[in-house]
């Protein structure tokens, strides 16, 4: 499915050239490199896009889940790993064919922030991902229910996130490194949700480059 | 970056080292490491994944272990026949990647699964259980079993927080046996197990150490000071006070063990007292001579004393105290002959 493999590339592109921008957010409460991170995993899905496309989707986020443990060794990137492997445990007894895309999406992208809340012991609220994640989830699932197709399960969840995203500007830290300086976070966007924010965009538009809200 | 930090020639007393550029310091002891022991040690597809140049060994359950750089002979030192299996290493004081341990489960399966026993700290867990995420998906059985044997980092009642210190070499000790006797996955992991739950260390330090890259020590203690249940990390321990003699240093830290043990009379233990880099063998005997004493004083039995650097710190002054309550099986296994380029025991 060529949609497949040009929202993963777009996501991908879209996460290397974010490399400073997110530097520079994480510098603000904690190492300064999430944008390494970020853009390792950009280039991870850049280069994987066409063979992931190919993969059963099973297969597709474990072998995602092992080049990105590779090539991402820092907390963000093993968390993400964690997260893809445990999406890929989900679909271990699912008859992926009956699934439409949308559902398909929604119960990966469950199974994707539950591994992450439990191996990071957090939760949305605690100015990290899942701020931007959990709407995400939320609102995909609640496109599955409605027989929404992907283009726009994904720019609905992709502003879901980006919501859930604008508002970690006010909490403080309590999970990471930026926990321990939480107060000198407050004010500033938390720099993975930013990051999850650009993937699904990025996802949104190359699938339906109608829904994106410059052309509505 | 390298010319600004002080080097050996430069400062008086930051940088007491023996090194070349700080920013190759792992490496270069890795590589000193192979070339003295080329028979008994390999890498496995990285500089920092260390397994048993004969790995893997057939027939028995492999185990390996990981950590940061910096706490020789912990991690790799204990690499070898009747210990473990292989290591993977970090930066220093750092975690390796999910990736170097995934390296090292591969090289040292033999289709009896793999037993990780490493400490708790954040890093490693969460590396590991990737890697053992990732061994599980390629038909790898991983179990764990996470150190925390620190008394001094987390009160009675949240164990689980407890950071690993030098206490895990005698859970290493046993993991090893017990897998060389041909033992199951589960088997080896309940032994080991049981032997955490009946195991408690702290320690002191009494200077900090030095990072090799950026020069700094970890924390500040002024002279004449000691600072009760530091980590090995120059994490904060529980009280910092004047330094005391060795004899109230030693009650100290048998008191808190054997109280969060719950040790009673006729138990029987062994005993590890660990120099932390820095400091004279002969001083971990003054403190063990102590140690022994506070222990009979309790009518507890030690069945055998381990002294000497076991886990240290880079060149942290201070020394730590481990006691294990032992079993038949337990005190069996810490008997059998063992032997690594580091440790050998007949």
């Amino acid at each position: 499915m060529t949609d497949a493999a040009a929202a993963i590339g777009a996501a991908g592109a879209a996460l290397v050239a974010a490399r400073d921008q997110l530097n520079t957010l994480d510098s603000a409460a904690g190492d300064g490199d999430l944008g390494i991170t970020a853009g390792a995993i950009g280039i991870v899905l850049m280069e994987l896009a066409p063979e992931l496309a190919a993969m059963a989707p099973m297969d597709a986020l474990r072998h995602a889940a092992m080049a990105i443990g590779e090539q991402a060794p820092s907390t963000f990137g093993t968390l993400v790993s964690l997260g893809l492997v445990s999406a890929s445990r989900s679909l271990k007894d699912a008859d992926v064919d009956s699934l439409t895309p949308t559902r398909f999406l929604a119960q990966a992208a469950r199974a994707f922030m539950q591994g992450i809340e439990t191996r990071g012991k957090a939760a949305p609220g605690d100015k990290t991902m899942l701020d931007a994640i959990g709407p995400a989830v939320e609102t995909l699932e609640r496109a599955a229910d409605g027989g929404a197709d992907i283009g726009s399960g994904l720019v609905d969840a992709a502003r879901a996130a980006e919501l859930g995203t604008e508002g970690t500007r006010e909490l403080e830290a309590r999970v990471g490194r930026q926990s321990w300086l939480a107060e000198r976070s407050r004010g500033q966007l938390d720099a993975g949700a930013v990051a999850v924010t650009l993937v699904l965009r990025a996802a949104a538009d190359a699938i339906d480059p109608r829904g994106s809200p410059l052309s509505r | 970056m390298t010319a600004n930090l002080p080097t050996p020639q430069d400062g008086p007393s930051t940088m007491r080292k023996i090194l070349n550029d700080p920013e190759r310091f792992v490496d270069e002891m890795l590589e000193g490491v192979l070339m003295a022991h080329p028979h008994k040690l390999r890498t496995a597809g990285d500089a920092r994944a260390i397994v048993r140049a004969a790995a893997p060994i057939a027939d028995k359950v492999a185990i390996a272990t990981g950590g940061g750089s910096g706490h020789l002979p912990l991690f790799m030192g204990y690499v070898g026949e009747g210990l473990l299996d292989g290591a993977a290493l970090g930066s220093v004081f750092q975690s390796p990647s999910a990736h170097q341990m995934l390296l090292v489960t591969r090289a040292i399966h033999a289709g009896r699964g793999v037993l990780y026993v490493y400490g708790n700290y954040g890093g490693d867990v969460l590396n590991f259980d990737l890697a053992a995420e990732l061994a599980a998906d390629e038909g790898v059985e991983v179990r764990t079993v996470v150190a925390g044997d620190d008394v001094a980092s987390a009160p009675k009642g949240q164990e689980t927080r407890r950071r690993g210190i030098a206490g895990i070499f005698l859970l290493y000790k046993i993991a090893g046996a017990r897998a060389a006797q041909g033992a199951t996955l589960e088997e080896v992991e309940g032994c080991v197990t049981r032997a955490a739950a009946g195991l408690r260390s702290m320690g002191v330090a009494l200077s900090p150490t030095i990072i090799p890259a950026s020069g700094k020590p970890t924390f500040e203690l002024p002279n004449g000071q000691m600072e009760i249940g530091m980590g090995i990390h120059g994490e904060p321990g529980v009280r910092r006070g004047p330094i005391e003699t060795a004899d109230r240093i030693a009650d100290e830290l048998i008191d808190a063990i054997t109280g969060d043990l719950e040790l009673s009379r006729s138990e029987r233990v062994a005993v590890l007292v660990n120099g932390l880099g820095a400091t004279p063998r002969e001083e971990l005997y003054i403190l063990y001579r102590r140690a022994y004493q506070r222990l009979t004083e309790l009518g507890v039995t030690v069945m055998r004393p381990w002294i000497g650097e076991f886990a240290t710190s880079l060149e942290m002054n201070g020394a730590s105290i481990s006691v294990m309550r032992l079993d038949e099986e337990s005190w069996s296994l810490l008997q059998a002959p063992a032997e690594t380029p580091f440790y050998v025991q007949a």
